[in-house]
């Protein structure tokens, strides 16, 4: 059960954020099924000493399942999403904040050793294993392709989830909780070389994507993010004329669950083997012309 | 690419968040540090194509308030210690040992990943850190059910729909734990031995015809035959009957129940499942009752011996007893064998023979899949020495299937195979194995069952088992292609006196099941000899045959071949004397062997029913000329894209070669003679010559059908690729007579020079047929210019260019690469639809038109397959520098687009048009997202959209 502690922080996030509570009390009495996973192989999977939920592979879904597990294991998180009320927005079986809300219920309660996704990845739109229909969400099968294609990415995963539920169901807990409580801020100052005029420009970010080579520790990796950035031939508002930039970006907001991604995964560019497979993803190529990593495509937006 | 570079991770970060600052303001206000702990870990193992994602999970379920990891991989949980956490975190070096995370929970479910093996600080892919604050919330674990009703913050529905899973969930393990403990045992009675037998025997009298029955017991041969027709048999003795027993039970216990069940049936229903409390059966049978005969007297003297053995009901072989037994049971038999193989006197037998006491379920380590065959006898009636033979032998013989729930595709294949042996049929030991099948046959025919029992019997195929001696020996294998000669005494070279058969009517299908039935309906000895259709001669003097049309003769199998050929020739119409006859193994392989004496009969050269002849009509080969069959490589079929030359196989012709001749004499033979196969527009230079061992001629519709690997098997060995060399030099002892060569004509590997020429491979797409084209493939320097490829790939096209319908558009286009291709690619390459093949621009920057870019500055690391997109350049660059991105989203998007095309004006109108339609709302999507970007902040974002 959800502990009792949990009401504080509940009431403490009311204070944070400045948006309304509705309750969930007393909303419908509609008939949820769940499917009963009897067997897996031909052995019930036994619930684990630890006393969690597993989840089964339906093929190549480990990493929604690591992030899944992830999410369930941050208190704050699980309870703003069993606490949210998703109100019916069309058909239960393609809303993914229904399903999602669904799963950790199960999470929380089943007696089983693992349960099932499928549900959940339904609602992406992906039919059978993996493969993408073009059909459910509307806005899903825009923003999430199969998994198929191409290595399936964590973080690409978290953030669809995460846009999703903000889209759908804006005023929800959980989405609340993820605007105030998973988003940052950078600001990047571009500084003119000639006349020292800044310009700030202010980003949020839901994660940041850190580079590994030659980072050394999680430090080094920020501090390599963070790195001042020499530009050359930038046009200056203040002093007219193109000149010498520099580029500082730095936090400016420190969200409360920080997410850190590490690039591990860079484009061969002979090979042409990680592909850009959203289209969506394309906005937000920026940085890093040499090599672009797959992940850094990515914006939380 | 994946960079496994170590990253020190801390389990807890002190980071500063700095003011916003405006232009013009210079803000002094201090940084706020804020401290942050480690909460997870997700890991990545594998390589940037595969892996598995696991992670590492901070809890703080317990009072002390200590942190607990946890490891969640799939749908296993376990808790992590300290030192492997050190490791995952890159704060001590990763053990020498791997130290595997316990995964209890993967080991048992069987599609779960293996569980990671070495955790280290560079697998670790995202981390996710929360802040250290007095608000933060503990997790408390997962609840139990019943506490679900003082929560009420989670919907109703949910947890009520959790509490009916747990409730389904909790009665379906209890079924299945107990379920899974019991064995069902059939049990023929037909397989009775000694008083049993006897009462058996009445009551299978009363059912079924006895005719067969006569005879003196001693020397004949017990047949029972396995029959589906007798199965169906409602209520008759002689069917099989299902024990139930609990795994608990010992083998005394089961003897004792089989007693039972057969003195007193039914009785033999199995307990309704409603009421599955403990795992013990109450089913078990203790043979108290006073009026079952017994096969000793209660004396305390062992009532039974218990011999087991294994037999693999999906290939039909028989495994030693230690791959059944459990391990100690197994070592003790070894060590008895051992010894015993020192006494003249010892039986095999013996060293099998298990104790009563044994529980069954030390039985049971054998893999599920198999069928256990357990004989139970009294150890006064051992047939073989020891025991006295008026006892009949065997006293029943067991077969038992181990509980488990079956996918009804397992549940199809054990069907098939399902030992059931019925009917005793006895046989004087001198009948034929022609006799017997008729005698079979005879008796199933007469029994008052069902309609079309012969039918049902002519459609079976035949498998004869020699189950008396310890091992199920097959001694007529099924389905018949091999040579059994049916006139040979069962007594002399199969079984022996006092042996069991057992008979195997098992459905099967094909020419075998056809020739069988045949045979039965002429009962006169007669063979059906399949032979491939002969369409034509070549120059060469090779008969073009047709492996659809195959025309078939029914003769007796003892006439001799050269009356076949005879009939054959009356058949074909043809003339006898050009016919060489070859045996085929089936219609499927290409295996043939010669067949030289003509005088000899048809079973004597090993014709079966259902063979296969092959005859080619011709001149005779000389000494050292060798009919050799070329498999040319069509590019006709689209769905062959992915690896063009390669994956369709059409059966050209043949021709007799000599095995001096050199490989480029038959190149050049193939270029002057065979022009139709050569790639019109492409590099036809290199041929090469592959020795291709088997080739079934299904490869073509199963590829067209649903795109997969063709079905057919295609094994190629040999490379044949020094010109120079004679045949017999490159292949050696493979060269034979009857061999097939494929021919793949084209750009071969050999013709890279290293890693400076590209493979260009030109694909055009065909709106209005809505194929893929292919126009062929050039080796072509890197050295070259975009230009110069402009130039070339213009040139390559220019025939179907040639009446102006189509207009090239490479001036606006960009060049994509796609996977590096080579030959050695090939397999890999024919697994992936050619439409979802990646592709990216070239170069960011880099640009066909009138680059003097040279291809090799191209970041391309060895041949590479080019694919040519005609687009507008402007829609390209619309993005700005997302440009770089686009061309993979558009592709990905619309496959379509992906390879070379020529557009003709007016086509190109309508797609365009098609397009932007499509692009118009992707394009709103990405402004409003640009926009927001800009705006920066999440709120707006999700308000925008």
């Amino acid at each position: 059960m959800i502990p009792s502690n949990l009401g504080a922080f509940l009431a403490n996030r009311r204070k944070f954020v400045d948006e309304n509570f509705t309750s969930t009390e007393g909303q419908g009495t509609e008939t949820v099924e769940l499917r009963c996973e009897m067997f897996h192989g031909t052995n019930f999977i036994e619930k684990s000493d630890v006393g969690y939920t597993g989840l089964i592979n339906q093929g190549a879904t480990c990493y929604l399942n690591s992030l899944l597990q992830t999410l369930f294991m941050i208190p704050e998180f699980r309870l703003a999403l069993l606490s949210s009320n998703f109100e019916n927005v069309g058909d239960d079986a393609h809303n993914l904040s229904k399903q999602l809300q669904k799963l950790f219920v199960e999470l929380q309660y089943s007696e089983k050793g693992a349960v099932s996704t499928s549900a959940l990845t339904k609602s992406f739109g992906w039919s059978g294993r993996d493969s993408f229909i073009q059909q459910g969400n509307n806005n899903l099968h825009v923003l999430l392709r199969s998994p198929s294609l191409s290595r399936p990415d964590v973080q690409e995963c978290m953030t669809v989830i995460f846009d999703f539920i903000s889209m759908q169901h804006p005023d929800s807990e959980l989405a609340l909780f993820l605007r105030n409580e998973w988003t940052g801020s950078t600001q990047v100052a571009l500084t003119c070389g000639n006349c020292g005029a800044s310009r700030y420009r202010t980003e949020s970010f839901r994660d940041l994507q850190l580079q590994v080579r030659g980072a050394g520790d999680v430090y080094g990796s920020m501090d390599l993010y963070f790195e001042e950035e020499a530009m050359d031939g930038v046009d200056c508002e203040a002093c007219g004329g193109r000149h010498p930039h520099k580029k500082q970006p730095k936090v400016t907001r420190l969200p409360y669950i920080l997410s850190l991604q590490l690039r591990r995964f860079d484009m061969n560019w002979a090979t042409m083997q990680r592909q850009v497979q959203c289209s969506l993803r394309l906005i937000n190529i920026t940085i890093n012309t040499a090599i672009v990593s797959l992940i850094s495509h990515m914006h939380p937006s | 690419v994946k960079i496994n570079d170590a990253l020190c991770i801390f389990p807890s970060l002190s980071l500063s968040e700095y003011p916003e600052q405006r232009s013009g303001e210079d803000s002094t206000a201090p940084a706020i540090t804020k401290e942050y702990e480690l909460v997870s870990i997700m890991m990545h193992s594998g390589s940037a194509h595969s892996g598995h994602y696991f992670c590492y999970i901070k809890s703080r379920v317990q009072s002390d308030d200590a942190a607990r990891w946890l490891l969640f991989n799939d749908s296993s949980v376990t808790a992590v210690s300290d030192e492997q956490l050190s490791v995952v975190l890159g704060t001590a070096p990763a053990a020498e040992s791997p130290a595997t995370p316990s995964s209890a929970a993967a080991e048992g479910s069987g599609g779960a990943k293996a569980a990671p093996t070495i955790p280290s600080a560079n697998n670790a892919y995202m981390l996710v850190y929360r802040e250290v604050s007095p608000v933060n919330l503990r997790d408390e674990g997962p609840s139990e059910c019943g506490a679900l009703a003082g929560d009420e913050r989670i919907p109703r529905e949910l947890r009520e729909a959790v509490q009916r899973d747990n409730a389904l969930y909790r009665e379906q393990k209890a079924k299945y734990e107990y379920e899974k403990a019991f064995l069902h045992i059939s049990v023929s009675p037909a397989l009775l031995g000694g008083e049993f037998a006897k009462k058996c025997a009445a009551e299978v009298a009363s059912s079924v015809a006895s005719a067969e029955k006569e005879g003196d017991e001693k020397g004949d041969v017990v047949l029972a035959e396995d029959d589906s027709v007798l199965r169906k048999k409602k209520g008759s003795a002689a069917a099989n009957r299902i024990i139930r027993i609990h795994e608990s039970c010992t083998l005394r216990q089961l003897t004792d129940q089989v007693y039972e069940n057969f003195v007193s049936p039914p009785a033999l229903t199995p307990p309704a499942s409603a009421s599955f409390k403990s795992g013990v059966s109450a089913s078990t049978g203790t043979g108290t009752n006073s009026a079952l005969p017994r096969l000793l007297p209660s004396d305390g003297v062992p009532r039974c011996c218990v011999r087991l053995r294994a037999f693999d009901s999906l290939r039909g072989t028989v495994l030693p007893p230690s791959a059944l037994l459990p391990k100690d049971i197994a070592d003790r038999l070894e060590k008895d064998a051992a010894a015993a193989a020192s006494s003249v006197d010892a039986l095999p037998f013996d060293q099998e023979l298990l104790e009563e006491s044994t529980v069954l379920s030390a039985l049971s380590d054998a893999s599920l899949k198999r069928i256990m065959h357990l004989e139970v006898r009294a150890p006064g009636s051992l047939p073989f020495g020891g025991g006295s033979q008026q006892d009949g032998g065997v006293v029943f013989s067991l077969e038992t299937v181990r509980y488990r729930p079956r996918s009804p595709r397992e549940r199809e294949a054990d069907e098939a195979s399902v030992f059931e042996p019925a009917t005793p049929i006895q046989l004087p030991s001198d009948c034929t194995i022609s006799d017997m099948i008729q005698r079979v046959f005879a008796s199933a025919s007469s029994a008052p069952c069902e309609d079309n029992s012969s039918t049902q019997i002519a459609n079976m195929v035949i498998a004869i088992h020699d189950i008396s001696s310890g091992i199920a020996r097959q001694i007529f294998p099924r389905p018949i292609t091999s040579r059994i000669d049916y006139d040979v005494a069962l007594s002399t070279s199969l079984v022996s006196s006092g042996d069991r058969v057992y008979v195997d009517f098992s459905p099967s299908a094909g020419a075998a099941r056809v020739g069988l039935m045949e045979y039965f309906e002429n009962l006169q000895n007669a063979i059906t000899v399949y032979f491939p259709d002969i369409r034509g001669c070549d120059e060469g003097g090779s008969v073009v045959v047709d492996g659809e049309h195959r025309m078939a003769l029914s003769v007796d199998r003892r006439c001799a071949l050269s009356e076949v050929k005879a009939k054959m020739a009356a058949l074909l119409n043809r003339s006898v004397d050009s016919f060489v006859l070859l045996r085929m193994e089936n219609s499927q392989t290409d295996t043939t062997v010669e067949i030289k004496n003509l005088t000899m009969s048809l079973s004597q050269n090993g014709f079966d029913d259902g063979s296969f002849i092959l005859i080619r009509p011709g001149v005779p080969l000389a000494p050292g000329e060798y009919r050799v069959f070329f498999l040319f490589k069509s590019v006709s079929s689209t769905t062959a894209i992915g690896d063009a030359q390669d994956l369709f196989v059409r059966m050209g012709s043949a021709c007799v070669l000599r095995g001096d001749q050199t490989v480029g004499e038959v190149k050049e033979w193939i270029r002057a003679n065979r022009p139709e196969f050569l790639t019109p527009h492409g590099d036809n230079t290199n041929i090469r010559l592959q020795l291709a061992q088997r080739f079934t001629e299904d490869a073509d519709a199963a590829t067209a059908e649903d795109g997969k690997q063709p079905q057919g098997e295609y094994f190629k060995t040999t490379f044949v690729l020094d010109d120079e060399k004679s045949l017999r030099d490159c292949l050696g002892s493979q060269l034979k007579d009857g061999m097939h060569l494929s021919v793949t004509v084209g750009v071969a590997e050999s013709s890279f020079s290293g890693s400076s020429d590209l493979f260009l491979s030109l694909w055009e797409w065909m709106p209005d047929i809505k194929q893929i084209v292919f126009h062929g493939d050039v080796v072509f320097p890197k050295t070259n210019t975009f230009a110069d490829l402009k130039t070339r790939i213009q040139n390559m096209c220019a025939p179907t260019c040639s009446d102006d319908k189509y207009r090239l558009h490479l001036d606006a286009g960009d060049i994509f690469f796609a996977k590096p291709f080579t030959w050695q690619l090939k397999d890999a390459a024919a697994n992936i639809p050619f439409l979802k093949w990646s592709s990216q621009p070239a170069h960011d920057g880099l640009s066909i038109t009138g680059a003097p870019y040279r291809l090799n500055n191209a970041p391309l690391a060895g041949p590479a397959l080019l694919l040519f997109k005609c687009c507008d350049l402007t829609q390209l660059v619309e993005d700005g520098d997302e440009a770089a991105g686009k061309g993979g989203g558009q592709m990905a998007a619309v496959p379509e687009e992906v390879g070379f095309r020529l557009y003709s004006a007016k086509e190109q109108l309508v797609r365009r048009a098609e397009e932007e339609k499509v692009d118009r709302e992707r394009k709103t999507l990405i402004e409003e997202k640009l926009k927001a970007l800009s705006l920066s902040g999440i709120h707006d974002t999700s308000a925008a959209r």
